[in-house]
């Protein structure tokens, strides 16, 4: 039962994988032009494990940005995932031993909680925890695949066809507006709009990064104010 | 560029950073739904991509032609986005039709 739920877990993750290898392929590549070492780019799939994130933190090591600057802006990227583990172990049994609870949380990316939020309830309560490891597994196994083959013949295939290298400059926008096309608007709009115009207008008088975190700010500040975008 | 040991650092604060955002919720599973700070933890997040989104945008508008080829790449992401749902498939979608355009432009 536990190893059938488990297998069932990664064939389940084919779709997401088949998603995330290319995307942590173009990571790869990505991080052999902006010349990060090939140990630290397959490091930052292997121990973040979040896809826009990544490219981010990316941009800002290559950049030379200050270390909170770095951490902050990631993880303040990442802070939507506090609002995944709650829905997740709502839908695991209370009594539920494994795989633990931190195993789990480790996998939690964007695509996994809304593939599992649309499976777990058609599982038995037993099977859940070790289904849920399965399709990480395969995500995961997926995102590390395509950061090392990016890395490994990221160079020659840019070399080869130079055209790649623009194009590559677009995954990050169509990730984001992909990523804004799934929320829900009611909940996030004026948070949503108050953030983009900040950090549009922010860009053009201090670096990015910082505009980045103003418009961060500000968004959440914008949940303050009342009305039907924020309920 | 930073040093191979400041990399090192940077990259295993996010990782632990990124994973007990991703825990802590998992082990505090009851609690009130409603209130101030349940509202500013749901904006964090949309706030967060919504900022990214115009600081990785902007690069890509300038001329007519840049601007005219990252219009319709978007419109892709977003017509496969209502076609597919998901993140993966609209991002490659629209990454493989920006990237069409630029040969285009070329030839």
């Amino acid at each position: 039962m536990t190893a059938r739920s488990v297998r069932e877990g990664v064939l389940d993750s084919l779709p997401i994988a088949a998603g995330y290898f290319p995307i942590a392929f173009s990571f790869g590549v990505s991080a052999v032009q902006a010349g990060i070492s090939p140990l630290i780019g397959v490091l930052i799939s292997a121990v973040v494990f979040a896809g826009g994130s990544q490219f981010v933190l990316l941009g800002l090591l290559s950049s030379g940005a200050a270390l909170p600057a770095v951490v902050a802006t990631t993880l303040l990227m990442n802070a939507r995932h506090l609002l995944y583990g709650r829905r997740i172990a709502q839908s695991l049994p209370v009594s539920h031993a494994s795989p633990p609870k931190p195993l789990l949380a480790f996998g939690l990316t964007d695509e996994v909680f809304a593939c599992a939020i649309g499976r777990l309830h058609d599982l038995a309560e037993t099977e859940r925890a070790h289904w849920l490891f399965g399709l990480q597994c395969g995500a995961y196994l997926a995102w590390v695949a395509g950061t090392i083959l990016g890395i490994l013949t990221g160079a020659q295939i840019v070399d080869r066809f130079p055209i790649l290298r623009d194009a590559l400059g677009f995954v990050l926008p169509a990730l984001f507006l992909s990523l804004l096309l799934n929320l829900d608007w009611r909940d996030s709009r004026v948070s949503v709009l108050i953030a983009a115009i900040v950090t549009l207008v922010l860009t053009f008088f201090v670096p990015v990064h910082l505009a980045i975190l103003a418009g961060i700010v500000s968004g959440i500040c914008g949940a303050a104010l009342p009305g039907r975008g924020n309920a | 560029m930073r040093d191979f040991s400041g990399a090192l650092a940077i990259v295993a604060l996010c990782g632990i950073g990124t994973y007990l955002l991703r825990l802590t919720p998992m082990l505090y599973r009851s609690g009130s739904d409603g209130g101030a700070a349940s509202r500013f933890s749901g904006a964090v997040g949309p706030a967060a991509i919504a900022a990214l989104f115009v600081a990785m945008l902007l690069p890509l508008l300038g001329t007519v032609g840049k601007t005219s080829i990252t219009t319709v790449a978007l419109l892709t992401t977003i017509i496969a986005q209502r076609m597919f749902g998901g993140v993966a498939m609209p991002t490659m979608l629209g990454t493989v039709a920006y990237g069409l355009l630029l040969v285009l432009r070329m030839s």
